[in-house]
């Protein structure tokens, strides 16, 4: 029934069916989510230990595909709507982000372990004290 | 001035009670321009220099302070003003190092460890706070990213990495030559700035096809200065506020040793990119936060590749 659609039109209809997922707490609810004209987006909410997340997997066309061969990004990572920058080793299908020394099977996971540190990100810029040295 | 720094190991009862005194003294001396700890600042520097993202690198794994050529002068400038504040509050204290190759045969059971030292691993009970020694939760209050409290210091050992590195890990990071090349972040290979950071496999390089090189387990390898901070866990493992973790200056201690052991076996070897290279990871580029900005102080990887000039001398 789809046969007359583009691969980029089926992916855009894809994205804006919305899933609603709770792991653990509070009841369930409807997230936020986008889809650009560029490529779709399917986006996933969940709650672990009371905080939000949301993770967005992204359908690139083929000629968006990353040209990287040890790293891609199929799925981007929100927490407090800051987004968490996440790339997975093609080898492996482990994922790294910049903001832990380790590496993880799902972008669950490093959801978890930032919200089990309470991690709590700054709306801007924290100021220091200029004159420490 | 000449600041030896000594394997903790080699510290007598008074020597480690003496740092333990000073961390203590910079965590209790507070900002009057923020009204924070002199040292959450510092853990705030750090944090700064993680989120300073570089956006010519795609992935986004290279910032200021880590996966690039800057990652080693960056933190010798960082422990090396850090030095500084410890002898504000007790003079002649210096930042004793972690020879983690001694202790990997029995990571668990390191004197690190002890109750008159850094303390031990996390209660898996109770979300991984740390319950003995002298930055136990009930002494020693983190800080979030945001710059306000946490809680208490978090350590969860062997979760993320299953063993501290070897000698011959040491050995082989000793002896890779460059510096560091292009790239200039995690596939730079041969490196030994890479090489020791911890982005490239035991042994060999990545795979032809620019694929990293993986571990029997399946995953992907740390080694070295990565695998430390994995193999700790907890704040360890927040790459931004890991040096909520006063370990973490003994582990950095460390890792800034082999530099200069590499600098001395290899006096033909100088820090590259000179120039040409990323933003803040060039010889003459000034360090993020040390921009004159953030802070008024200045830095630059030039101004830190000769430690002994610095005053730093290993023991």
């Amino acid at each position: 029934m789809f046969s007359s659609f583009s691969r980029r039109q089926l992916l855009n209809l894809v994205g804006f069916v919305v899933t609603g997922t709770v792991i653990a707490g509070s009841a369930p609810f409807i997230g936020n989510f986008f889809a650009s004209k560029a490529q779709a987006q399917e986006t996933e909410e969940f709650v672990y230990k009371g905080r939000k997340y949301r993770i967005a997997i992204e359908h690139k066309s083929e000629s968006n595909a990353s040209i990287d061969t040890t790293f891609d990004t199929p799925q981007q990572l929100f927490i407090d709507n800051k987004e968490i920058h996440i790339v997975r080793d093609k080898n492996t299908q482990k994922y790294l982000t910049p903001l832990l020394f380790a590496q993880f099977d799902s972008p669950h996971e490093v959801a978890r372990m930032l919200i089990d540190q309470g991690i709590k990100f700054p709306s801007g810029e924290v100021k220091v004290d200029p004159n420490v040295d | 001035m000449k600041n030896l720094r000594k394997n903790f190991r080699d510290l007598s009862r008074t020597e480690k009670q003496n740092y333990i005194e000073a961390v203590k003294a910079v965590k209790a001396s507070i900002s009057r321009t923020t009204n924070r700890s002199i040292y959450d600042e510092y853990v705030l520097w750090h944090s700064l220099a993680t989120d300073r993202m570089d956006s010519s690198d795609p992935r986004r794994l290279r910032n200021a302070a880590h996966a690039g050529p800057a990652f080693l002068p960056w933190h010798r400038y960082y422990l090396y003003r850090f030095e500084r504040q410890l002898q504000k509050r007790v003079p002649g204290v210096t930042i004793p190092y972690w020879d983690w190759t001694q202790d990997a045969d029995d990571p668990f059971n390191s004197p690190i460890w002890d109750a008159d030292f850094m303390g031990g691993n996390g209660d898996p009970e109770d979300n991984n706070l740390v319950k003995t020694g002298p930055f136990a939760t009930d002494e020693w209050i983190t800080i979030n990213i945001d710059g306000n409290p946490k809680g208490g210091l978090q350590r969860e050992f062997d979760r993320f990495a299953k063993a501290l590195p070897t000698q011959t890990n040491v050995i082989i990071a000793i002896a890779e030559t460059p510096y560091d090349r292009e790239p200039w972040d995690v596939d730079s290979s041969p490196s030994h700035r890479n090489r020791l950071e911890g982005f490239i496999a035991p042994g060999g390089t990545v795979n032809p096809d620019g694929s990293f090189i993986i571990a029997p387990d399946g995953s992907f390898v740390f080694e070295l200065h990565n695998q430390v901070h994995a193999w700790i866990g907890g704040d360890m493992v927040n790459v931004n506020v890991s040096p909520n973790d006063p370990v973490f200056f003994l582990h950095h201690c460390n890792v800034d040793r082999l530099w200069a052991i590499w600098q001395e076996k290899n006096p033909s070897q100088r820090y590259l990119p000179t120039g040409g290279g990323p933003e803040g990871h060039n010889l003459y580029d000034l360090m993020h936060p040390w921009d004159g900005k953030t802070v008024k102080l200045k830095a630059r990887p030039a101004d830190v590749l000769d430690s002994r000039k610095l005053g730093i001398y290993y023991a």
